[in-house]
């Protein structure tokens, strides 16, 4: 009898509690669709990678030849005095190459007992005719041995394993004919390294792995295949790896010893962006889905708490009337728990079923991206009871304390005439502070606070989602900045690296020179210096605000962007930096709007005598120009708009996680904007109705009733500007410190505009029924309320 | 401003039933008067007030302010007669609770052509000292009179009470009715108060008495008694 009153109520607030159980449903469906997901990459990656033994750490080295190794090859292999890259040597000696990469191998694990190395040697290549790359890796004896993941190992020199993304991507299978270098190899398997895991090949945050792929042939086949050689040392402990200790007793030792002077960095494999960027994927994305659906979770909780008041409150006569009639707290208390348990169990119940099943597609999308093996999602108890039991705890458990804490009142108080509502502190503050405002201004902007539970649900939900919005558009032109804004600028079509083992070759007209060197050191960091004319034509450094600085270069260096927000080096500083041996001071005299790697510009001859050792001035590695350039010519080609087109797919993704981002915002904003002001418009019938009657018309109740609301989310989105570009600079240099790498967030005082115009939208969708239920408000309720 | 009211009727229909809640009035108020008008429960007072003041319409008949037939005006013309012309106080003294009891006279000044000063009228309502109190600080008497110098603020050309000392004790009754008593007299304010007890009708120069929908008797007061001079009943 009693559940079928409180049913009745119910329905009367039935819109309100759809609203509600959709934030429910979604706290549940975030919370479940991204634990699954991830957890079903968690578990196969950590087994993948125990079991294929990556590395635990990684060592750069220069790739060049050091005093003492260059004195040794001149004895024991009778070269020539000179400049060597290993790449060089490789091609020219093996034997010579292997001795030196031997001999750092050994002086290190001579050195760090615990530790051991292996050399990991790799191509960056081509596939025919396409703007497709493919990096081929050398197979590894005993760390980061390869994974087949279906097929098998390559064992014939024309025989060749990708990766199984790649291949679906592009509609490859097993014994199909992929053509690199104009030679058919034969798809055999599908692979995975361990410490390959985003395929990271260059500066450029580009992981489209439709585009790119790593493969694997054997050890024969790589030797021949023609490509852009790197090396650098795969490093594993004989023991436990204890990163800490490792830092203090490795890392640190080399850096401040200035021993094993081959080592251009060391890093961690977590710290390292193709290896290392999966654990705090997986980190991150467990916490931020936790964080994510407990703010929801929390949102809806307080607003069913303050759902629960108001109709326990609004009802307390009849409650009375129970009492009085000898009706138990809990008999009372039953109808109200048990409907909250019909709404939430369900939705939740659902937001978890919804969550399994597009757990699949979140794990698919991780997938794109990470090369990692996948299982089955399968169902996890504890996923089942975070999603389920625990907010429903808290939903019931609060309901039930307000409850009995309205209930724990004597049946005559209850029958008594409304309580009295007392005005918060928070009113009487922002009064005080309207002092000389109008009366009709202090109602509109102080009534909201009088209920200091409800704006604090309102403000905080508003202020959640305002930073979600802030971060959106923070967020938005990110692949710009990084990659596009750089290759938009730059007036080269073509870029191509020399073969330094053979004679420079001549330019044609309208081709340029510039001169990369990648193991230029800074505060024991590597960076990369780069030499272009100070009157080039297609390579010009542009400033923040767009002006060609390239002329600069006379006068000193010009630093990229990044560079600048990792070391905090301004225009007019002096910076010591490290070429070989030598240590060289450079004035800062430009920073250039360059995102993706650390890099000092120089002028080309300065950079040159500095390489060459003040032999010449004129050496170069690199070419520029609008026109084609002969592949044959150079030991590699690259065109910018294949760069650009893989950059747009990422812009795309970018853009269409930003969307959505910000819809899912959007939607919780409307709906606690939804609830909370028709609450409004419910408590205040009579106050409108009054209003109404005094003469006031439709649109001025409306505007005295929810502009306040209005007020109060353009403040809370204000308050959260700073706060999202608070967490914006700390997730940048968390970055920065653990990944070395610079994610330009950007915040603009458009977004603020844009921001306020999203706020105003929210607002309007929002309070539309709130306003429909205001211009609902019979003149008569007002003598109603004491003949009810 | 006078209000005559020419044959106004008023149904309510439920299915098929049509109940009479108004039948044939036919009233005339005069400028500045103090007509009570008495009736138990159902006897269509309250509906009658609905209709006078605009806060209903009648189903037929015709009601006219100064000449100015209101009857047939839609709820935006109703709206801006009732914010020019009139005021209302109901038994629920519905203050705006976030308000002080200034701010909310002020809420009342604010939508008047002619207001009164504020200061003046909280003076003459008597709650000088409680004027930055808040209602749930107030007693049911104080928050009545302020609801009395809320509507009275803007400076209506009539006033409508609803039952004014309903939730009152006799005393506070009584310091209620003094107080509508003054702004009769010193504003000029016609006064129309609808109320179940007959002792108040004392205080009236015209008492109407209503049952069952119509207009039983019109009395003409000879001997008015101010507020405290009346049996409570």
């Amino acid at each position: 009898m009693l559940l079928k009153g409180t049913l009745k109520t119910f329905k009367n607030k039935i819109a309100q509690l759809s609203a509600i159980g959709i934030i429910i449903f979604l706290s549940s469906f975030i919370f479940t669709t991204m634990f699954y997901a991830i957890s079903s990459l968690e578990g196969p990656a950590e087994k993948f990678f125990i079991d294929k033994h990556q590395e635990d750490f990684s060592i750069d080295m220069i790739n060049g030849l050091t005093q003492k190794e260059l004195e040794y090859a001149i004895s024991n292999y009778h070269i020539t005095p000179g400049i060597y890259t290993l790449t060089n040597i490789k091609k020219e000696n093996k034997d010579l190459f292997y001795a030196i990469l031997h001999n750092r191998e050994k002086l290190f694990e001579e050195k760090y007992k615990g530790y051991n190395l292996e050399l990991r040697e790799y191509k960056d290549i081509s596939v025919n005719n396409s703007n497709h790359k493919i990096k081929i890796i050398k197979e590894s004896k005993n760390i980061n041995i390869p994974m087949i993941e279906k097929g098998k190992k390559p064992s014939l020199n024309n025989e060749i394993a990708i990766t199984k993304i790649y291949a679906k991507k592009n509609n490859i299978k097993l014994n199909d004919e992929l053509r690199i270098k104009e030679k058919p190899y034969k798809v055999v398997g599908y692979v995975l390294f361990p410490d390959y895991n985003l395929p990271m090949f260059s500066s450029t945050l580009i992981i489209d792995n439709g585009m790119q792929t790593i493969g694997l042939v054997t050890d024969q086949e790589y030797e021949n295949i023609k490509g852009e050689e790197g090396f650098h040392f795969a490093g594993k402990s004989k023991g436990k790896f204890d990163e800490k200790n490792f830092e203090k007793t490795v890392v640190n030792e080399i850096k401040n010893k200035k021993d094993l002077d081959y080592v251009t960095g060391i890093t961690s494999t977590k710290n390292q962006i193709r290896s290392g960027a999966v654990y705090e994927e997986i980190k991150g994305g467990k916490a931020m889905s936790l964080a994510f659906s407990f703010m929801i979770s929390s949102i809806a909780i307080m607003i069913v708490a303050i759902i629960i008041y108001k109709l326990i409150r609004s009802e307390r006569g009849q409650i009375g009337v129970l009492k009085a009639l000898g009706y138990s707290n809990t008999e009372i208390a039953t109808p109200y728990i048990t409907l909250i348990l019909a709404i939430a169990l369900p939705m939740l119940i659902a937001g978890y079923a919804a969550g399994k099943f597009s757990s699949v597609f979140v794990r698919d999308l991780y997938l794109e991206f990470y090369l990692l093996p996948s299982t089955n999602i399968e169902t996890d108890l504890m996923v089942f009871f975070t999603a389920i039991l625990i907010p429903l705890v808290f939903f019931i458990g609060l309901s039930m304390l307000i409850t009995k804490k309205m209930l724990s009142k004597k049946a005559v108080d209850l029958l008594r005439a409304g309580d009295k509502e007392k005005v918060s502190k928070l009113n009487k503050f922002a009064s005080k502070m309207m002092k000389n405002a109008n009366a009709i201004t202090k109602f509109k902007y102080t009534f909201i606070l009088n209920d200091t539970g409800k704006f604090f649900v309102f403000f905080v939900g508003i202020a959640f989602v305002s930073i979600l919005i802030m971060f959106a558009l923070m967020t938005n032109g990110l692949f710009n900045r990084m990659v596009t804004d750089y290759y938009n600028n730059v007036g080269y079509k073509y870029e191509a690296y020399v073969d330094i083992t053979k004679p420079l070759p001549t330019l044609k007209n309208g081709e340029e020179k510039f001169l990369l060197y990648t193991n230029g050191k800074y505060k024991d960091d590597t960076i990369t210096l780069k030499g272009i004319e100070y009157n080039n034509k297609l390579h010009k450094l542009y400033n923040d605000k767009k002006k060609d600085i390239t002329p600069k270069l006379k006068e000193g260096v010009i630093i990229s962007k990044s560079f600048n927000m990792k070391y905090g080096t301004k225009i007019g500083d002096n910076i010591k930096v490290k070429i070989g041996d030598k240590e060289y001071n450079l004035t800062i005299v430009g920073i250039c709007e360059e995102y993706s790697d650390y890099k000092i510009y120089m002028n080309l001859n300065e950079l040159s005598k500095m390489v060459t050792d003040n032999k010449s001035d004129d050496f170069f590695n690199g070419v520029y120009s609008r026109e084609g350039l002969d592949e044959d010519k150079y030991l590699t080609v690259t065109d910018k708009s294949d760069i650009l087109e893989q950059a747009q797919l990422m812009q795309n993704f970018t853009k269409y996680s930003i969307y959505m981002l910000v819809i899912v915002a959007m939607v919780i904003a409307i709906i606690v904007l939804y609830i909370l002001t028709t609450i409004t418009v419910e408590e205040k019938y009579y106050d409108v109705s009054l209003l109404k009657v005094m003469g006031y018309s439709d649109g001025e109740v409306n505007s005295m009733i929810l502009n306040s609301y209005f007020l109060y989310s353009i403040l809370s989105f204000l308050v959260s500007v700073p706060m999202a570009i608070g967490i914006m600079n700390i997730l940048e240099k968390y970055l920065i410190e653990n990944f070395n790498m610079v994610l330009p967030l950007k915040f603009r005082v458009w977004h603020v505009f844009a921001g306020v115009i999203i706020v105003a939208v929210i607002f309007f969708i929002g309070t539309l029924s709130a306003k429909r239920k205001v211009n609902q408000v019979s003149l008569q309720e007002i003598l109603k309320q004491y003949r009810d | 401003m006078s209000i005559i009211l020419k044959n106004v009727n008023k149904i309510y229909k439920t299915g098929d039933i049509e109940t009479y809640a108004l039948k044939n009035i036919s009233l005339e108020i005069k400028q500045g008067e103090f007509l009570v008008i008495l009736g138990p429960s159902g006897s269509g007072k309250s509906t009658l007030l609905n209709v006078i003041s605009g806060l209903d319409s009648p189903t037929s008949g015709e009601i006219s302010y100064n000449d100015e037939i209101i009857s047939n005006y839609d709820s935006k013309k109703l709206t801006k007669f009732r914010r020019d012309n009139l005021g209302f106080t109901f038994q629920q003294y519905n203050l705006l609770q976030n308000l002080t009891v200034r701010e909310n006279i002020e809420i009342g000044a604010a939508i008047g052509k002619n207001p009164f000063n504020i200061d003046e009228i909280i003076q003459k309502v008597d709650i000088e000292s409680e004027k930055d109190k808040y209602p749930y600080q107030l007693s049911g008497g104080q928050q009545q009179r302020v609801s009395i110098a809320r509507s009275i603020a803007k400076n209506p050309n009539i006033l409508f009470c609803d039952e004014p000392t309903g939730a009152l004790d006799e005393a506070t009754g009584k310091q209620v009715l003094d107080v509508l008593q003054k702004m009769n007299k010193e504003f000029k304010t016609t006064t129309v108060v609808i109320t179940h007890n007959p002792n108040i009708a004392l205080m009236a120069d015209r008492v109407m008495k209503m049952n069952s929908g119509r207009i039983e008797e019109i009395v003409r007061n000879e001997s008015k008694k101010n507020a405290f001079e009346i049996n409570w009943g």
